[in-house]
């Protein structure tokens, strides 16, 4: 009996093993197409991403992943010409504002089916992360990343120097640290506009948001009522087009990059915009401007609903999975994406200088987090994350007459009854 | 007296067209200089002095954007490019210049008429054609754009250039013995080398830095030319401009070397094809 109960015991064993070998070495199978922005040596985002990516292929060496790269500058345009030309890739990368255009012409299935299956990749995202792909109450893309698109940075040697003891908890105190700034001889709050994005989406869009809430913006987008010409709105551009005075003058000649050498070079004592650039100041700054400086939320203005919590924050860009994709090749594709957006990635993205979409493991060791990162994931950690106008609005709209026309006003060229008409009416011949 | 108003008079008119060309040469210098910071002395200053030059930038850049393959295949296209706009301006500007018959009016017209359709409202209807006839994202991709990119304006140096010479010397060969082919590539040929050269330049410089159906032909990284590696340096949120700047560098090299080649003539000729014209 007990000579009976060995073999049979070490028969299920040997099963076992070879079992579970034969699985593992069968492994996922198939092909697929990823049309990306992620360039391969790049930082951010993209080294989070192609680290998580040879991990996949490593363990998974049957499955066959063509990667097709395109600058994030260039990216749309191409993106656009396979759509018309009808080369979609199997997975690609979208904004919120194209995922109407693709859902409705049935090239991608809804993601949320496939990922509410499975139990542990639903649970790995952090709240709201699907915000930005969801389009008629589907969920349709994967998310990777969940940014602030602002944040204010300040160099803190320039606020004592010019007597400020601190990071303005209001806007009142915001505007009167300026005139001290200013006073001292130095541009208050550097502003880098040339590509018209930067002023709506990085700064402005967090700054309507002191003034509305998110229940005013989806009835907006959703053409429930609110429009670009109620009052609240309309005092939201007039406060912006009063900060700008302590711009830069050449705010709408210079872009981005022009903007943080301002910084850099002490020129400059702060500038609001997206956490991105809290990764780009821990790789560029020079040191001893690095040591000085520091992040905080954009200030609440007095009288108004908002809270310096509310913050125009989201995952922006999400993977999305063409329709033809199909059996094992989408077993394949879905356990690709499952691998960098969730898990190891979150963690190892954290490291790199940016919060993905998904949660980081419990065990993580924050202290080897870069001081003025850990600083942001803190505060990261405290907004109300609300929707990005030009993730969500048309791209007509969002990307198109809100960014022209901030780029007036804060030039003193167009008004903010002006801006609110001309903007309410575009949103109407789109909706 | 006289020689110092001379020399003031020079002076005059010497300084400024100096200043002018300081303006065209200084974004080389700059380029060249810019190229051998690194990332941190740029974000500071864009303008100022590499405080020790960094030549790692090129090594970098070269790995970063697959140099190697990017150049290969933007030698290819611009060799097979050049030859062929070569070969088919010169037939057709020469029998467009020499002889009159029917239909001459018309491809001289559709010739013309391509020049004035921009090339953006061309990639998504060339995409389409390409994927139909089958040779998108095929190393046969960019090639026949190319061609049919320059000819236009080959075509019509060409033929003005042409018109300036004299037939006595067709005449001649034509007496003695010389059949068409002879009389265009042998006797014809060398007399135009100053528009030819000017052709050379300008298409290997167009094919050279063409971006747009780059971009949007060719998929494979075994196929992509040097503009598309130039993006490689920017990623979602930053820019690694000093490796930019050393692949631009790199990338400048041959069309120079084209031009130190081909520049004495490339006047002579644009003149002779313009005021001829």
């Amino acid at each position: 009996m007990k000579k009976r109960t060995v073999i049979l015991t070490m028969a299920m064993a040997m099963t076992m093993i070879f079992g579970t070998t034969a699985m593992a070495e069968e492994g996922l199978s198939g092909k697929f197409t990823l049309f990306h922005f992620h360039e391969e040596d790049g930082g951010g985002t993209s080294k989070a991403f192609w680290n998580a990516a040879h991990k996949f292929m490593e363990e998974n060496p049957n499955v066959e992943i063509d990667f097709q790269f395109t600058d994030s500058n260039n990216y749309q345009e191409k993106l656009t010409a396979l759509m018309a030309g009808d080369e979609l890739p199997d997975i690609w990368l979208t904004k919120g504002d194209m995922l109407p255009t693709f859902a409705d012409a049935e090239v991608i299935q809804a993601a949320d089916q496939y990922i509410s299956a499975d139990e542990d990749w639903a649970a790995a995202y952090v709240d709201g992360a699907f915000a930005d792909t969801t389009y008629d109450g589907t969920q349709w893309g994967v998310p990777f990343q969940m940014q602030a698109n602002c944040i204010g940075v300040y160099n803190q040697a320039i606020f004592e120097e010019c007597g400020i003891d601190g990071w303005p908890e209001t806007w009142t105190e915001l505007l009167e640290d300026c005139a001290k700034i200013k006073e001292a001889g130095y541009t208050p709050i550097a502003m880098g506009n040339k590509d018209q994005w930067l002023a709506e989406s990085a700064v402005f869009n967090t700054y309507a948001y002191k003034y509305i809430d998110q229940d005013w913006f989806n009835s907006l987008a959703n053409n429930e009522g609110a429009k670009f010409t109620d009052e609240a709105f309309v005092r939201a551009l007039e406060g912006f087009q009063n900060i700008a005075q302590y711009f830069n003058d050449d705010m709408n000649s210079i872009n981005q990059d022009e903007m943080y050498s301002l910084y850099y070079d002490k020129k400059a004592a702060m500038y609001f915009n997206g956490a991105w650039s809290v990764g780009t100041m821990i790789q560029n700054c020079p040191e001893d401007v690095l040591a000085t400086t520091h992040v905080g939320l954009m200030p609440a203005v007095e009288g108004e609903s908002g809270t310096k919590y509310d913050t125009a924050a989201g995952a922006g860009w999400n993977y999305v999975i063409n329709t033809s994709v199909q059996d094992e090749n989408l077993t394949a594709a879905l356990a690709f994406l499952k691998a960098v957006t969730t898990g190891e990635y979150a963690d190892d993205a954290l490291q790199q200088g940016f919060i993905s979409a998904a949660k980081t493991s419990d065990d993580l060791d924050m202290s080897s987090l870069a001081p003025l990162f850990a600083e942001y994931y803190e505060l990261a950690a405290q907004m109300n994350n609300c929707s990005i106008f030009d993730c969500v609005l048309p791209a007509e709209v969002g990307s198109g007459v809100l960014y022209a026309d901030t780029q007036q006003l804060i030039a003193g060229s167009m008004t903010a009854e002006d801006m609110a008409a001309d903007c309410q009416a575009t949103l109407e011949a789109n909706y | 007296m006289k020689k110092w108003k001379r020399w003031g008079a020079n002076l005059l008119v010497n300084v400024p067209i100096m200043i002018l060309s300081l303006t065209c040469i200084f974004p080389v210098i700059w380029l060249l200089y810019s190229s051998l910071k690194t990332d941190v002395e740029f974000a500071r200053s864009p303008i100022s002095l590499p405080a020790v030059p960094n030549f790692s930038n090129y090594v970098d850049a070269f790995k970063r954007a697959s140099f190697g393959t990017f150049t290969i295949n933007s030698v290819f296209n611009s060799l097979i490019s050049l030859v062929l706009v070569l070969v088919l301006s010169f037939t057709l500007g020469y029998l467009l210049s020499r002889y009159r018959f029917k239909g001459r009016n018309l491809i001289y017209g559709m010739l013309m008429a391509a020049m004035m359709v921009p090339i953006y409202a061309l990639i998504v209807p060339l995409f389409i054609q390409e994927k139909k006839i089958g040779i998108l994202n095929t190393r046969w991709s960019l090639i026949p754009v190319y061609v049919a990119m320059e000819l236009p304006m080959s075509v019509f140096l060409i033929d003005s250039y042409m018109q300036g010479i004299s037939i006595d010397m067709e005449e001649a060969a034509a007496i003695d013995g010389a059949g068409l082919l002879k009389t265009m590539f042998v006797i014809m040929m060398p007399l135009c080398k100053p528009i030819l050269s000017t052709v050379v330049i300008l298409t290997f410089m167009h094919v050279w830095n063409e971006f747009a159906f780059a971009q949007v032909l060719i998929s494979k990284e075994a196929l992509k030319t040097i503009p598309i590696g130039l993006t490689y340096f920017t990623s979602q949120y930053m820019t690694s401009y000093t490796l930019l700047l050393a692949a631009l560098a790199m990338a400048t090299l041959p069309v120079l070397v084209i031009y130190l080649f081909f520049y004495n003539k490339i006047m002579e000729g644009m003149m002779a094809g313009a005021v001829k014209g």
